[in-house]
C-alpha cells in the first residue's frame, strides 16, 4: 500500500440551512495518485473539495502528509492543496495572466525572483508564456482553463483539487487538458461528470451519493457497474461513450 | 459575447506607450490640475492643445475614437452648462463687447472638458490598465481604491456579458403584446437577478482568493522600470505646461 498523502476520517458539513452535505466522509489518497470523485447533482462532492481546500471547516479529520488540517493554521496548509474551481471567472481576478499566476506564490511569501521562475515555469509548462501579458476576458475558454490550472501549480501543491475540469469545454481544447493533465506527478482528486475524462486519467474512482462515499474502488469496475451507477443516479461509463 | 474594451489600443506600440505608467500619470494629473486652474470665465490658453494631441498622435490613437468617447461622456457636462448659461447673467466684457457670463463659463468648461478628457483618454488607450493600476498602487493611491478598480476591471464585462443573457433569455419570450407594466416588472426582476449573481459572483471569487492563500492583502510583484526617458518626459512636460499657463 503506497503512503497516503490524505487521510479524511468521518468528516462531516452542514450548511447554514440545515443542508447535511457531508456525512462521515472516510478515504485516502497515496502520493501521485489521480482519483475521480463521481456523483449526481448535490451529492456533496463540490462541498467535499471546498472541505479538502481548507475553505469549508468541517467536522472530523484530515491529515495531508501526516499532519492534521489546523483551523488555526488553514491559511499556511492552503499552499499543499491547490483548488481549481468549476468556472475559471471565479478563480481568474487579477487584470493580467502573469498577476493571476504570481498571486498565489506572492503570498507564500516567495521572493520576487522566486514568484518570477514560478510563473515562467508554470506557463512554460501549460502552453501559456504568450499570453502572460493579456487580461484573463481576452483569453479563449480552454486558456482560461488552462490558466485557472497553471495559477495553482504555481504554489507547487501536493494535491490537486479540481471541480468539473473539462465542463463547457469543445472536444480540442479537452483534449488538451487531458494532455496536461495526465502526465503529471501530482496527486488529484477530479470531481467530474465527464466519465470518458475520469476514466482516462483516473485508475480509481469515488461515488459519493447523499454526503456520503458508497463505493470506493478500481474505475471500470466501479464506473462499469450499470446497475450500481444507474442506482445513484449515473449512466454506465460505456453507455455514456 | 463580444466588447469593445476600455484599454483597447494599450497593447500597441509607441513611443507614448513605452513610457513608464507613473510617468503618464504624472504628467496628466499636473496638466489637469493647470487646466482647471483658469477663472470660471477665462478660455484655457491654446497652448494646451498640445499635451493631448502628442499624447493621441504619438500613441496612435485613432481620433475618432477619441471624438466618440468625449461625446459619449458630454451629456453630463452639457446638462450641468446648460445651468450657467440660464442662470448665470453677469455682464463680462470681453474686448470691446459685453457677453452675459453664462456663455463665458460653458464656452471655458466645455473646452476644458474636451482638452482633460483627451488627456485622459491618452493615458488610459496608451497604458494597459493592469499597468495604470500598478503606477497608482506605486504612486500611494489607496490600496481598497486600487483594489475595486481592479476587480471592476476584471469583472465589468463578465457583469455586461450577464445583462445581455438575460435580454437575450427576455426578448426570447416576448412578442411585444404584453402590457407594458409587464416590461417593467420583468426588468426589475432582471435587476434583482443581476444583483444576487454579483453577490454569488463575489463570494466565489472571495474563495478563491483565500484557496491561494489571500489574508486581506493584495501583494504583486511590481516590473515597473523608471528609465531616463521617463525623466525626460515628465521634466519636458513641466516646461510646458508651465509655458502654456504663465507664458
Amino acid at each position: 500500500m503506497p503512503e497516503a498523502l490524505l487521510q479524511v476520517t468521518d468528516l462531516n458539513y452542514v450548511y447554514a440551512d440545515g443542508t447535511e452535505a457531508l456525512r462521515g466522509v472516510h478515504l485516502n489518497i497515496a502520493r501521485g495518485e489521480k482519483v475521480g470523485l463521481i456523483g449526481p447533482n448535490g451529492s456533496g462532492k463540490s462541498t467535499l473539495l471546498m472541505c479538502l481546500g481548507g475553505l469549508f471547516a468541517g467536522h472530523g479529520m484530515v491529515r495531508l502528509n501526516g499532519a492534521e488540517m489546523n483551523p488555526t493554521r488553514i491559511p499556511e496548509q492552503r499552499g499543499s492543496v491547490g483548488l481549481v474551481f468549476q468556472s475559471p471567472d471565479d478563480q481568474l481576478f487579477m487584470p493580467t495572466l502573469a498577476d493571476d499566476l504570481a498571486f498565489g506564490p506572492i503570498n507564500l511569501g516567495l521572493t520576487d525572483e522566486q514568484v518570477r521562475d514560478r510563473v515562467a515555469l508554470v506557463a512554460e509548462q501549460m502552453g501559456l508564456t504568450p499570453l502572460l501579458d493579456r487580461p484573463p476576458h481576452h483569453l479563449s475558454l480552454g486558456q482560461q482553463r488552462s490558466a485557472a490550472i497553471a495559477a495553482v501549480l504555481a504554489m507547487h501543491p501536493a494535491l490537486l483539487l479540481l471541480d468539473e475540469p473539462s465542463s463547457n469545454l469543445d472536444p480540442r481544447a479537452r483534449r488538451q487538458l487531458i494532455g496536461v493533465l495526465e502526465p503529471m506527478a501530482t496527486a488529484m482528486l477530479i470531481a467530474a461528470h465527464d466519465l470518458a475524462l475520469i476514466g482516462r486519467l483516473c485508475g480509481r474512482v469515488l461515488l459519493i451519493d447523499e454526503g456520503r462515499i458508497v463505493a470506493d474502488g478500481p474505475t471500470a469496475e466501479i464506473m462499469g457497474d450499470k446497475d450500481l451507477m444507474e442506482q445513484h443516479g449515473l449512466e454506465s461509463w460505456r453507455e455514456q461513450e | 459575447m463580444h466588447h469593445h474594451y476600455i484599454d483597447r489600443f494599450s497593447y500597441q506600440d509607441s513611443p507614448i506607450h513605452n513610457l513608464d505608467p507613473r510617468a503618464k500619470i504624472l504628467a496628466v494629473l499636473a496638466y489637469s490640475i493647470l487646466l482647471i486652474s483658469y477663472p470660471r470665465y477665462t478660455l484655457p490658453a491654446p497652448w494646451f492643445v498640445v499635451f493631448p494631441a502628442a499624447l493621441l498622435l504619438w500613441g496612435r490613437i485613432p481620433l475618432r475614437f477619441v471624438f466618440k468617447h468625449i461625446l459619449l461622456v458630454s451629456p453630463f457636462i452639457f446638462c450641468m452648462v446648460i445651468f450657467t448659461v440660464l442662470f448665470d447673467k453677469t455682464p463680462v466684457a470681453v474686448g470691446r463687447h459685453v457677453v452675459p457670463g453664462g456663455w463665458l463659463t460653458a464656452a471655458s468648461v466645455l473646452t476644458r472638458f474636451a482638452l482633460g478628457m483627451g488627456a485622459l483618454i491618452g493615458l488610459v488607450s496608451t497604458t494597459r490598465f493592469a499597468d495604470l493600476l500598478k503606477g497608482l498602487e506605486k504612486l500611494r493611491v489607496p490600496h481598497l481604491l486600487v483594489s475595486q478598480l481592479r476587480f471592476l476591471y476584471r469583472y465589468l464585462f463578465l457583469l455586461i456579458d450577464q445583462v445581455m443573457h438575460l435580454r437575450q433569455a427576455r426578448q426570447a419570450r416576448d412578442a411585444g403584446l404584453g402590457p407594458r407594466a409587464q416590461r417593467w416588472r420583468s426588468s426589475a426582476g432582471m435587476i434583482g437577478t443581476l444583483f444576487v449573481r454579483t453577490l454569488d459572483q463575489a463570494e466565489r471569487t472571495h474563495l478563491a482568493m483565500l484557496a491561494r492563500g489571500y489574508d486581506g492583502t493584495i501583494r504583486l510583484a511590481h516590473p515597473l522600470h523608471w528609465r531616463k526617458a521617463d525623466s525626460l518626459f515628465i521634466l519636458l512636460t513641466l516646461v510646458y505646461l508651465v509655458f502654456a499657463r504663465w507664458g
